[in-house]
C-alpha cells in the first residue's frame, strides 16, 4: 500500500492535529504551517507532478483519537504520509499504527528522546539540543537554586531529570520538582506559585504545557515571582505568549530551535507567507516551523525518490539538507532525528529576542542519558556565540 | 543515577546473530544508544572477544552449544542477553539454564533494547557482588575451620589448653609476620605428613 507511487493520482497527506482541546492553540499553528508547505509544493508543481491533498480531523488532544484518526487516514482516505502530533503520548499512540502499515509519520515537535522507529522522522529537538545550552546559560548567569514545575507526562519528567543532573553537576541545588495534570486548575497552580514565592529560587524551570501555562504565568506575575527569579522554559513559545496579556512573561527565557525573530532570508519568507495566508496578526513558533520544514522535506524527498516508502525517504533526506527558517537542517541517517539550531531567547516587549544561538547545527543524540560529561562547563563552548546580550 | 544507566556508553557489546537485516537493526540501535558494538557470525570455537554484554541467538545447533560453553568458562563477568525465535520448552530451558539477564524476542525491534540491557546489567552486577560476598564468607569460614583444627592438633600434641594453643598460633604469626591462617595451614600440613 504505502510503497505504491501512482503518478496519475493525487498524493494524500494526513495532517494529525487537534483543533480543540488544551493543546489546540499550538497544534492549530502546526496545522496551518503544514497546509502552507503543501500549498507551496502544489504551487511549484506538486510531488513529481502529483497534486498533494491534505486530509485532517480534529484530534481533541486525545491520544486514543490520534491513533484512530491515523488508521482512518491511512486505511480509508488513502494517506501514505502522516505529518503532525504535538504531545509525546499522541505520537506514541500513532507509532504502532504506521509501523503495522509500513507508513511514515513525520513528527513535528520536540520531545524527550529515547525512541527510534524506522517509520518515523523526528523533526523536533531532543534534550541534548536545547536543555544543555539553557542550563549552561542559566548557571553562567549565577543561577544556583532551581525549582522545577511541569505537566505530568513523559516530556517534562525526562527534561527535569536532565536538568537536575546538570544542576547537581555544577553544585547547584534543585529545591523542588512539582507536576500538575494537563487540565490543571488555578488553585493547584497557585499552591505551587505560593511555594515558589516562599522558597525564592534563582530559577523556575517550567515545562507546564497547554492552557495551564498561561494561568501559571499569570499567577507568577501576581505573586511578583519575577523580582527574584528567572523563569525559563522549553515549551513557552510565541503561541503561549499570544494567549497572555502583554507584559506577563517579560524577561522570561525559552530555549528552542526557532523563534519568529530569527533573521534569515528563509525565515523572512516563511513569516511573510504565513501571515499573508493566515492573517497579519498571526505569529510563528518552533512547533509550527518544525511542521513547515518537515512537510517540505518529506514531500521533496517523495518527489525525488518517486516513492513514499519510509526507508527511501530517510535515505534521501539524510543526503539532502534543507534551508529551513531556523537554518540549514538535515536528517541524521543513523537515528532518524534532525540536526538543528539551539537558541535561547528572552521575552522583550511581548516578543522573543534571541540572546544566544549555536554557530552550527547540533547533531541529535536522542539516546543521551548522561548530559554532564566531565568537560561540561558553564562557559559557552567555542561553537556558540552570544547575540546582542 | 543508576550505575548501569549512567555507564551505558562505556559498555562493550558483542552480538552473535547471523548477518541479516535484523542483526543490522540490532547493531544500529545499540550504536544509537551509544555502546561499542561488534557483530560476530559465525562464532569461532574457543574464542570469545572481550565484552561486557553478549547478545546471543539461542538455537538448537552447534554454534549455540559452543558459545554457551565459552561463556560458562568466562564466568559471571559477562552479562548474557538471549535472543529467542521459538518459545518451545527446550529453548526456554536452554535460555533459563544459561543464566540470561534478559531476553529479546524476534523479530527484533529497537524499542525495549535499552531497558533489557540496563535490567540485565543491573541483575548481573547484583549477582557478581553477591558471589563476591559468598566467596569472602567462604574464605572466612575456611579460616575458622583451619584455626579450630590447628588448635586441636596443638592441644592433643602438647597437652595445651585451647587458650594456650590460640596464643601460640597468634604469637608465631606475629613474629613471622604472616596471617594466623598461614600458621594454621602449616600446622595442619605438618600433622598430615607426620601424624598417625
Amino acid at each position: 500500500m504505502a510503497a505504491t507511487f501512482d503518478l496519475d493520482r493525487p498524493l494524500i497527506v494526513g495532517a494529525l492535529y487537534s483543533q480543540t482541546g488544551p493543546t489546540a492553540f499550538v497544534e492549530r499553528t502546526q496545522y496551518n504551517a503544514t497546509l502552507l508547505a503543501i500549498e507551496e509544493v502544489n504551487a511549484a508543481g506538486g510531488v513529481a507532478g502529483r497534486e498533494v491533498v491534505p486530509v485532517t480531523y480534529d484530534a481533541h488532544s486525545d491520544p486514543a483519537r490520534f491513533s484512530q484518526l491515523a488508521e482512518r487516514m491511512i486505511d480509508e482516505d488513502g494517506a501514505s504520509l502522516l505529518v503532525g502530533c504535538y504531545m509525546t503520548n499522541t505520537r506514541q499512540a500513532v507509532v504502532p499504527v504506521v509501523e503495522r502499515r509500513g507508513a511514515l509519520l513525520a513528527y513535528a515537535a520536540p520531545y524527550e528522546g529515547f525512541e527510534y522507529s524506522p517509520n518515523v522522522i523526528y523533526g523536533g529537538a531532543v534534550p541534548s539540543q536545547h536543555i544543555v545550552m539553557l542550563a549552561r546559560h542559566l548557571m553562567g548567569a549565577g543561577g544556583k537554586s532551581f525549582y522545577l514545575v511541569g505537566t505530568r507526562y513523559t516530556f517534562p519528567i525526562e527534561c527535569n531529570r536532565v536538568m537536575m543532573t546538570l544542576v547537581a553537576e555544577r553544585n547547584g541545588q534543585t529545591l523542588a520538582e512539582r507536576y500538575v495534570p494537563l487540565d490543571a486548575q488555578r488553585r493547584e497552580l497557585d499552591q505551587i506559585v505560593q511555594d515558589i514565592r516562599a522558597k525564592r529560587p534563582d530559577v523556575v524551570f517550567c515545562t507546564v504545557v497547554g492552557e495551564a501555562a498561561t494561568v501559571f504565568y499569570e499567577l507568577c506575575a501576581e505573586a511578583g515571582v519575577a523580582a527574584h527569579t528567572t523563569i525559563a522554559s522549553l515549551t513557552i513559545t510565541e503561541a503561549e505568549l499570544g494567549l497572555m496579556p502583554p507584559g506577563l512573561a517579560e524577561g522570561h527565557l525559552t530555549a528552542a530551535t526557532y523563534f519568529q525573530s530569527v533573521s534569515s532570508a528563509a525565515n523572512r519568507r516563511f513569516v511573510r507567507s504565513y501571515q499573508a495566508r493566515f492573517g497579519l496578526q498571526e505569529r510563528l513558533n518552533a512547533m509550527a516551523e518544525t511542521a513547515y520544514s518537515l512537510t517540505h522535506m518529506v514531500l521533496a524527498a517523495a518527489g525525488r525518490a518517486r516513492s513514499v516508502e519510509a526507508s527511501l525517504l530517510r535515505e534521501d533526506l539524510a543526503a539532502t539538507p534543507f534551508q529551513a527558517p531556523q537554518g540549514e537542517i538535515r536528517l541524521d541517517a543513523e537515528n532518524g532525528h534532525m540536526h538543528l539550531w539551539p537558541r535561547i531567547a528572552r521575552v522583550q516587549a511581548n516578543d522573543f529576542r534571541i540572546v544566544e544561538e549555536s554557530a552550527a547545527p547540533v547533531k541529535p543524540d536522542p539516546y543521551l542519558i548522561n548530559h554532564a560529561p566531565p568537560e561540561w562547563d558553564i562557559r559557552p563552548p567555542a561553537t556558540a556565540r552570544a547575540v546582542g546580550l | 543515577m543508576l550505575k548501569a544507566l549512567r555507564d551505558i556508553r562505556d559498555v562493550r557489546v558483542v552480538v552473535f546473530h547471523p548477518k541479516d537485516r535484523e542483526c543490522d537493526e540490532l547493531v544500529a540501535q545499540l550504536r544509537r544508544i551509544g555502546c561499542q558494538v561488534e557483530a560476530i557470525w559465525p562464532p569461532r570455537e574457543g574464542l570469545l572477544p572481550l565484552a561486557d554484554v553478549v547478545f546471543m541467538l539461542f538455537r538448537q545447533d552447534g554454534f549455540t552449544h559452543v558459545l554457551l560453553k565459552a561463556l560458562a568458562e568466562r564466568g559471571p563477568d559477562v552479562t548474557l542477553i538471549g535472543i529467542v525465535e521459538f518459545e518451545s520448552p527446550a529453548v526456554i530451558e536452554a535460555v533459563a539454564r544459561a543464566g540470561v539477564g534478559a531476553i529479546v524476542t524476534k523479530p527484533i525491534r529497537a524499542f525495549g533494547l535499552l531497558t533489557s540491557m540496563v535490567v540485565a546489567q543491573t541483575l548481573s552486577t547484583r549477582e557478581k557482588s553477591l558471589l563476591d560476598r559468598i566467596r569472602k564468607l567462604e574464605d572466612k569460614l575456611g579460616g575458622f575451620r583451619r584455626l579450630e583444627k590447628a588448635k586441636s592438633i596443638l592441644m592433643t600434641r602438647k597437652g595445651w589448653s585451647e587458650k594456650e594453643a590460640y596464643e601460640a598460633i597468634r604469637s608465631r604469626a606475629m613474629s613471622a609476620r604472616v596471617a594466623m591462617d598461614v600458621v594454621c595451614s602449616t600446622i595442619i600440613d605438618a600433622e598430615e605428613l607426620t601424624g598417625p
